[in-house]
């Protein structure tokens, strides 16, 4: 039976389109893999890269992703066969689909291998499993299970389809790139309106710090940043009774001259929190001298300045300082001598040890005992004498010797002269044989 | 009767003598130095317009003396262990007194003596001093360059800093590419597959026992021979002599010519002295065998043009290894070098050969330039 023209029309297009469907399925994926190099089929990324939009969107980053880098696919996370280029097939739920996650959804989905510690095993001994765990310790964490689905998951702070080991700089949690993270929600004002933190310039603060400047402008990646402070997974303030164990994983001296100290008791009595108290939280500042005595003295906002306490701080502070300047001098001094051209690096070594006193005086004056303190700077001290006389015998002995370099000079120059006229006068011609 | 005069006569004549100091006196009683005091009274050495040239030769052997000297103080207190070599340096520069200023002008020392080797073997080049009847005494001379250079190559790893050390590895590798012997010999120069404490205690005993032994004798040898030969007279003066109908004139060894020797001795003195006092040789920062080369490791500048003209050879020339052809033609060079006066005969018949001169002045263009490209290339 012939057809009409409409319906043969209708069939030769309907033919054409079904052809080209393997056709161009063949083509993308022959994009797909420009080397040529044979491997598994991964439909997922075939389809999805020729969807467009946000359907498209996973399968450009995926392949730096540190999953993709240990050979896994999209059908590890989301399920389904990746060898069926039959949508019903790929995509039935009977295969494993899994599909996209709900905010909800996304710690379980992800603690699915990141909670078993034998399957991780495979790809890191020592990896760590129990953070989903501890995420659900955290205030994220906790909200989410109520309910709140603007809270940061996984995602948030680790990126979706392109994730990289925390170790690689360019992932948002290497740990220069983590204030930004943090910063992402905890710095939008709009976004963070009604959960009544007491501020949002935690990040601005916290860049203004010590620590940034050690991280940032020092390199120092063991600087502490948001997570060093407030847990990365189990994310949450601190509280005021823990924030001297807080700072105490890194500052354990100060931690423990604080809890042995009367300031311990008073603070807790007061309901101030210890560390914070004088050196705030975020914006810390490099500490001094100035915070003992003197207009910006955090003692004075306490104590008055011939109480016991302003009294102590005064003495702590004059032997501190008279400590960081005999050290200054001392250092000058062998720079002056280095510059000059001697060697003096075991004397710069043995400094050090001048400015570990120092340090170390810096930190008992949390113990609030200025004996203490003197004992410290005591030592320093004469490290520091010895080295700063090293210094000026050494600057005495080159001098000595350019003096001497001067002489010998003079007696050098005076010798080949004298030789010079003496060769002339009496030995210049020489006896010709015929 | 015999009168008094004959009687005088009659004894023994008592010739007069010059009193002599007690230690002359005594030496003489022992040893018979008349034989000495004659050599040192008829010796003669001649004199012309480039006698100059003659002092180099004084004034490294004067350098190499201080360098003796000063190496057996460094001894008194250097410690060749990969924990101690660096630590003993520095006290020695540190706490040791005068230690710094020994270090320097030993540092310092080794460097103008080489510079002062390298100015005599080429002043004596060009002069043709090797000619017949001088061979021997051209190929100790080149021998002993050869020396001074491994008295520097093993003496620069001793402080055991990051500079020293690197360049060892590097200046080591260069020998490991050689066929057949190439991994003989490194092995044998680091005691081991890296440079490592082993290899610091060899160069060690390179640089105080093996070297200083073989250079003595070719030191003594050397001197021996000039002595023995006497100084040549270049072929110009020789040819000036010969149309004049007279013979070069000559000087007394002792005092003039001493007294000239002396004087280059001084002006020496002075610039070590100097040198040493205003720019101290740097220690550095201790090696760290597993910190990764420093960007722009480079050898001691006497070695410096051998490596940036490896640095310039094509990895492949045909079918060979460029590195290797680059070694073995420096191998041939100073071959060459060293049988310069076998390979050149004219002047001993009284002509030069001017091919001869020409690569001569075109090998010192080429290491000048060589030396300065690698000095300044990063």
């Amino acid at each position: 039976m012939w057809l009409n023209n409409r319906q043969a029309l209708l069939w030769i297009v309907a033919f054409g389109i079904l052809s080209a469907i393997p056709v161009a399925a063949a083509a993308a994926q022959a994009e797909e893999q420009p080397s040529g190099k044979p491997t598994s089929q991964n439909t997922c990324v075939v389809c999805h890269s020729h969807l467009g939009g946000q359907l498209a969107s996973p399968t450009g980053p995926f392949p730096t992703d540190i999953h993709a880098g240990k050979g896994l696919t999209c059908a590890s996370c989301h399920g389904g066969d990746p060898t069926s280029m039959d949508i019903r097939v790929a995509m039935n739920p009977a295969k494993g689909f899994r599909g996209r996650p709900s905010r909800q959804e996304v710690p379980a989905f992800c603690g699915r291998c990141h909670s078993d510690a034998t399957y991780m095993r495979k790809f890191n001994p020592t990896v760590k499993t129990e953070e989903v765990a501890q995420y659900f310790t955290s205030v994220h964490g906790k909200r989410l299970r109520q309910g709140d689905r603007r809270v940061a998951t996984c995602i948030n702070c680790h990126s979706v389809h392109d994730i990289k080991l925390v170790s690689d700089p360019t992932s948002p949690v290497y740990p220069t790139n983590v204030p930004a993270t943090c910063g992402k929600c905890h710095s939008d004002r709009e976004y963070m309106q009604g959960y009544g933190l007491p501020s949002l310039s935690q990040v601005d603060d916290y860049q203004s710090s010590v620590h940034y400047r050690a991280l940032s402008v020092e390199g120092n990646l063991a600087a502490p940043t948001c997570q060093s402070c407030h847990g990365s997974h189990g994310a949450t303030p601190p509280g005021v009774t823990s924030i001297a164990d807080v700072c105490g994983t890194c500052h354990a001296h100060n931690r423990d001259f604080f809890e042995k100290s009367p300031h311990r008791d008073a603070f807790a009595s007061l309901g101030a929190a210890g560390c914070v108290q004088c050196h705030g939280n975020h914006a810390i500042q490099t500490a001094g001298e100035y915070m003992l005595v003197g207009p910006n003295s955090v003692c004075l906002t306490c104590h008055a300045p011939d109480d016991n306490g302003g009294q102590r701080a005064q003495e702590m502070a004059t032997s501190i300082r008279q400590l960081d300047g005999d050290i200054q001098r001392a250092r000058e001094t062998m720079e002056q001598a280095e510059r000059a051209g001697v060697d003096m690096s075991q004397a710069m070594s043995e400094l050090t040890n001048a400015h570990n006193r120092l340090v170390m005086a810096r930190t008992t004056i949390h113990s609030l005992d200025s004996a203490k303190v003197a004992a410290e700077t005591t030592i320093g001290l004469r490290i520091a004498a010895e080295i700063q006389e090293e210094g000026k015998q050494k600057l005495a002995e080159l001098r000595r010797f350019r003096e001497g370099l001067a002489l010998s000079t003079v007696f050098i120059v005076g010798v080949v002269l004298s030789l010079y006229f003496y060769i002339r006068k009496n030995g210049r011609s020489g006896s010709t044989e015929p | 009767m015999f009168s008094k005069e004959k009687l005088l006569s009659a004894e023994p004549e008592i010739v007069p003598q010059r009193s002599k100091s007690f230690p002359l006196a005594w030496i003489e009683e022992r040893v018979d130095v008349e034989p000495l005091r004659q050599f040192i009274r008829h010796k003669m050495v001649p004199l012309h317009r480039h006698s100059y040239w003659y002092y180099l030769g004084g004034m490294a052997l004067f350098l190499y003396l201080v360098q003796v000297v000063t190496g057996i103080l460094l001894l008194l207190y250097y410690q060749p262990s990969e924990s101690n070599a660096f630590e003993s340096v520095r006290f020695i520069m540190t706490q040791v007194r005068f230690g710094w200023l020994i270090r320097s002008v030993h540092a310092w020392g080794a460097n103008l003596l080489v510079g002062l080797a390298f100015a005599h073997m080429f002043s004596t080049f060009f002069l043709k001093a090797y000619r017949k009847p001088r061979e021997m005494t051209w190929v100790s001379g080149v021998l002993l360059l050869f020396l001074m250079l491994g008295f520097g190559f093993s003496g620069y790893l001793l402080p055991w800093n990051t500079l020293s050390f690197f360049a060892t590895m590097v200046g080591t590798n260069i020998v490991g590419v050689l066929p057949f012997i190439g991994e003989f010999l490194l092995r044998f120069l680091r005691s081991g597959d890296s440079v490592s404490e082993a290899t610091l205690t060899r160069f060690f005993g390179f640089h105080v026992a093996v070297l200083p032994m073989v250079t003595a004798f070719l030191l003594l040898l050397h001197l021996w021979l000039i002595q023995k030969k006497g100084m040549s007279v270049p072929l110009g003066v020789e040819a000036e002599c010969r149309q004049r109908g007279t013979r070069s004139r000559t000087i007394p060894f002792f005092p003039d010519f001493m007294l000239r020797d002396l004087m280059g001795w001084y002006l020496v003195l002075g610039v070590l002295g100097w040198l040493a006092t205003l720019y101290p040789w740097e220690l550095g920062v201790k090696a760290d065998p597993f910190a990764s080369a420093p960007p722009g490791i480079k050898p001691e500048w006497y070695f410096l043009f051998t490596f940036q003209t490896l640095k310039y050879i094509p990895a492949k020339i045909l079918a060979f290894d460029g590195e290797v052809l680059g070694i073995l033609a420096f191998g041939l060079g100073g071959l060459l070098w060293l049988l310069v006066p076998f390979l050149d005969r004219n002047p001993s018949s009284g002509r030069m050969s001017r091919i001869i001169h020409r690569a001569g002045v075109w090998i010192v263009i080429y290491i000048l330039i060589m030396t300065a490209v690698g000095y300044v290339a990063k």
